[in-house]
């Protein structure tokens, strides 16, 4: 029986054979069970600065590596590792292996069955057809007796009609208030949320729910059988919650801060709802908002069992700050951006991390435990938080400086580097900040809003209001960015057209 | 700034000014409907080739007229805002309609027309197919003989038109795209010239122009602000139209209307990327009889000159789409009085009762709303007698 980290170790070292490997963009994305299953390695597409600190303790087989700044000309993600030639290649030496991903793709499921590899991951069919529609999720809350905030769903057309828009606006405010919360369903990464605060901007996002922007392009979409979510706008901070549906029960480790829409960190021109972290140190909170998180993640979980799915999930919340109410904003069924950091943080608590049940359940494998128990463990207060950078310029830029992965300290507003490290366990103090995942090495290019890497602090970033960072967070975000020394790309686009290898897709 | 009630009336002469859809009337259908079934008999593909009459009316210092005109909605939600943005949107919407008619007989028309009707929605497609695809539709194209001429069409609605105390007048014309239709500024309600009728159909006709449109527009005069109210607010006709279409459905005289919409919304959705010939050819795969065949392309193709392009005029869906958003309103609960109020939308009726905008009740309803005695409907039609009076 698996009762604590010490014998989920033993259970991994006893009873699991096959060969495991995580597998995302960087290396570091993926990081977390080396502590825990004996057969850990790791594939990854980029070949990162941290990459190379990495795979000094844990294998790693990177596409890139030797190729310098160069990448190869592929969407940037996991279903290129597992389609290219030679990750099969090197594949080919494992029996079996088993592949933790991200996010599964049908293309990857199409490689990992033709190729007799075990992919760890939720089926595509619950992806954005279903769990992550927000349409589509929402009518399962309210059949579960779930909360969402107070809202509607309502056919875009209907929101298009010209004989409408006008008093359908009208009482909508009426109805809700101001600000307004308009969703599309499906479209993600502060591209679908829209804060309406004003006639004019209910005008301009319902123009962009038919027509929207990808790379710089403006794409028509066909509205005529959408539905989107017209809702309350609550005033409060975004927590979110790790589930894991098991043949044992719902597991789930403690509520989370998200920090979203942070200035500092991601560009507001992007959009609304932008995921900038999250903060585990900060995330205290009260044994009724507590209850009311753990009740909706079991209910959800179970709903999620009902359907056949296993393994990871995530909820994001908005807490309403008058009412201390948790509404449930919308699900990921999936691997979540809080790994491999919320790993690492469990871990260094000495919690058994959740994400290896997740990988327990894929692997079928032959264990016990005592949900209450595990789920006492996991909910403990834990320390550790991580933000990400982004390429504030709004433009193609390239670093004009080299940044090394690793542990830094603030000099004034500037970083010192103080050691090399890639991992939360690499953090001494609460004055010390790591920055890692994805690091590129001088002359890389970032295309606006593309992450710059990840920062891994001890010490909380939150402020009190739990919506904005705290001024040394805010001088480590600024530092960081700045210490890349982003210079403009002219002509980026052209550049990319006649050479594909130029700049990364994706 | 000019008083809101001066708005409303410039704006209400502009729209009338516009006239749309009289302009979108090809000059030459007669005789490319005699070309088109010419080749059609031989197995050949014809795709007619329309002319418009030349627009005399300044449309340029019209719209320019517009823009000047200067509307300040107040930002406080109350009677005032809403007429201000009601007005506004109407100014905008002429505005689109003046572009429109610029760009007759070009490949911009499909543009400025999906800017203005937008497109059927796939359920809205779905739902005709469903509809023509019984044989209901079918057998009744075959069952409801046309045995009535113009003239006699023309006798039997305006007997009906004095019966009500209305003082519209029937007239026939040649140059209209419907059998049946209305030239509000002149009120005449216009019937076409060289049309065969069937008995149904006039019951149906008086229904739809003379219980909804006449109805809603003399209304509509009575409120406060008569242009937005007996000329419709800013927006596609669809209520308008598809109260029309429902109030028919009630009495259903004649089930091939409904057809009819179905096959409309199926012209538009076609004339997106098909060209005339195609649509054509479609309807009457469904066993829709040639002409009324030609008469729902022909109303999707209007506009444009080379009917083998894509695009057309989209306004015909909206029978269809306001029929079905009728039946939800009135499903939902919804007073099918209060639209009588005036060319309001279903839209309007709930920002009217929220900022207690009062409204003179309506001096014009259907029958049915008057004496909702249905036993007087079921069999034997209570003005369907009267209308025939003079002919039996």
């Amino acid at each position: 029986m698996i009762t604590n980290l010490a014998s989920l170790k033993q259970f991994f070292k006893e009873n699991i054979k096959i060969p495991i490997f995580g597998v995302g963009v960087y290396a570091f994305d993926r990081l977390g069970l080396e502590d825990v299953a004996p057969n850990y390695r790791l594939l990854a597409l980029r070949y990162s600065l941290d990459t190379e600190l990495i795979q000094k303790e844990v294998e790693v087989f990177s596409l890139e590596k030797g190729m310098d700044l160069k990448h190869i000309n592929a969407p940037r993600n996991s279903t290129t590792i597992l389609s290219h030639p030679r990750t099969k290649e090197y594949l080919s030496r494992f029996e079996k292996p088993a592949l933790i991903v991200y996010k599964t793709s049908s293309k990857m499921e199409w490689v990992c069955k033709k190729n007799n590899w075990l992919l760890v991951g939720s089926p595509v069919k619950f992806g954005k057809k279903l769990l992550e529609d927000k349409v589509k999720f929402r009518k399962i809350l309210e059949q579960l007796d779930v909360p969402p905030p107070p809202g509607e769903i309502v056919a875009a057309e209907k929101l298009l009609d010209q004989n409408s828009q006008i008093d359908l606006f009208f009482h909508f405010q009426n109805k809700y208030g101001l600000p307004l919360v308009l969703q599309h369903p499906r479209r993600g990464g502060g591209k679908g949320t829209f804060f309406i605060h004003s006639e004019e901007e209910w005008q301009k996002a319902l123009k962009k729910l038919h027509i929207h922007e990808r790379e710089g392009v403006e794409i028509e979409e066909k509205i005529n059988d959408l539905e989107v979510i017209i809702a309350k706008f609550i005033e409060g901070p975004s927590p979110s919650i790790t589930g894991c549906v098991t043949r044992h029960g719902i597991l789930s480790t403690s509520p989370q801060y998200q920090l979203i829409d942070i200035p500092e960190l991601y560009n507001p021109k992007k959009g609304s709802g932008l995921f900038c972290g999250h903060d585990w140190t900060s995330s205290r909170f009260s044994e009724s908002i507590a209850q009311q998180a753990y009740g909706i993640v079991e209910k959800i979980g179970q709903y999620f069992k009902t359907l056949g799915y296993k393994g990871i999930f995530g909820i994001d919340f908005v807490l309403d700050k008058e009412s201390q109410k948790l509404y449930v904003t919308e699900c990921n069924p999936r691997l979540l951006g809080s790994f491999p950091v919320i790993t690492m943080a469990q871990i260094l608590n000495s919690e058994t991390p959740i994400l290896a049940f997740h990988l327990l359940e894929y692997l079928n494998a032959d264990y016990t435990i005592d949900v209450r128990q595990i789920n006492a463990l996991m909910r403990r207060p834990k320390n550790g938080a991580q933000m990400f950078p982004h390429n504030l310029t709004g433009r193609w830029t390239r670093s004009n400086a080299r940044v090394n992965a690793g542990v830094y300290k603030l000099n004034g507003n500037r970083m010192k580097f103080i050691r090399p490290g890639y991992a939360l366990k690499h953090l001494q103090n609460e004055n010390e900040f790591l920055l890692t995942d994805g690091v590129l090495d001088k002359n890389a290019h970032y295309s606006p809003n593309r992450r710059l890497g990840r920062i891994i602090a001890l010490g909380p970033l939150l402020s009190e209001n739990k919506k904005s960072l705290t001024p040394w967070v805010k001088e480590v975000a600024l530092a960081t960015h700045d210490s890349f020394k982003l210079r403009r790309v002219w002509f980026a686009k052209l550049r990319k057209l006649f050479n594909p290898e130029f700049l990364a897709k994706g | 700034m000019k008083t809101l009630a001066a708005i409303d009336n410039r704006i209400k002469v502009a729209d009338r000014k516009v006239r749309l859809l009289s302009r979108l009337n090809p000059l030459n259908a007669k005789n490319e409907f005699k070309k088109f079934f010419t080749a059609y008999r031989l197995g050949k593909t014809y795709n007619p080739a329309f002319r418009y009459k030349p627009i005399k009316t300044d449309l340029a210092a019209l719209a320019r007229e517009l823009k000047n005109l200067v509307i300040e909605v107040p930002p406080a939600k109350n009677e005032r805002w809403f007429f201000t943005r009601h007005l506004e949107n109407k100014r905008r919407r002429i505005i689109a309609k003046i572009r429109a008619l610029n760009s007759r007989g070009t490949s911009k028309f499909k543009n400025h027309s999906r800017q203005l009707f937008g497109s059927p929605s796939s359920s809205q497609v779905a739902y005709a197919h469903r509809i023509l695809g019984s044989s209901a539709s079918r057998h009744s194209f075959m069952e409801i003989a046309d045995s009535l001429s113009s003239r006699d069409a023309a006798i039997s609605l305006q007997k009906y038109l004095c019966k009500r105390g209305l003082s519209w007048q029937v007239r026939i014309r040649a140059n209209i795209s419907s059998k049946a239709g209305l030239d509000s500024r002149s009120q005449y309600l216009l019937v076409r010239a060289g049309e065969n009728f069937a008995p149904e159909e006039i019951l149906s006709l008086a229904v739809h122009e003379v219980e909804t449109h006449i109805y809603r527009r003399e209304n509509g005069v009575r409120q406060n602000f008569p242009g937005l109210f007996s000329e419709g607010f800013g927006g596609p006709p669809t209520t308008e139209e598809g109260l029309a279409l429902f109030n028919e459905s009630q009495y259903n005289y004649d089930p091939r209307r409904l057809n009819i919409a179905c096959a409309r919304t199926l012209a538009v959705h076609y004339a997106k990327n098909r060209p005339f010939f195609y649509i054509f050819d479609k309807l009457r795969n469904y066993g829709i009889p040639d002409t009324y065949a030609w008469a729902a392309t022909l109303r999707a193709k209007r506009g444009l000159s080379d009917t083998s392009r894509p695009g057309g005029f989209n306004k015909d869906h909206h029978y269809l789409k306001g029929y079905l958003e009728i039946k939800r309103f009135i499903e939902n609960g919804g007073n099918l009085e209060s639209l009588y109020i005036g060319k309001l939308n279903i839209g309007n009726i709930r920002t009217l009762e929220l900022l207690k905008i009062s409204v003179v009740k309506p001096k014009y309803l259907p029958i049915g709303l008057i004496r909702p005695v249905e036993l007087e409907y079921d069999n034997q039609p209570r003005f369907a007698q009267t209308i025939f009076q003079g002919k039996h």
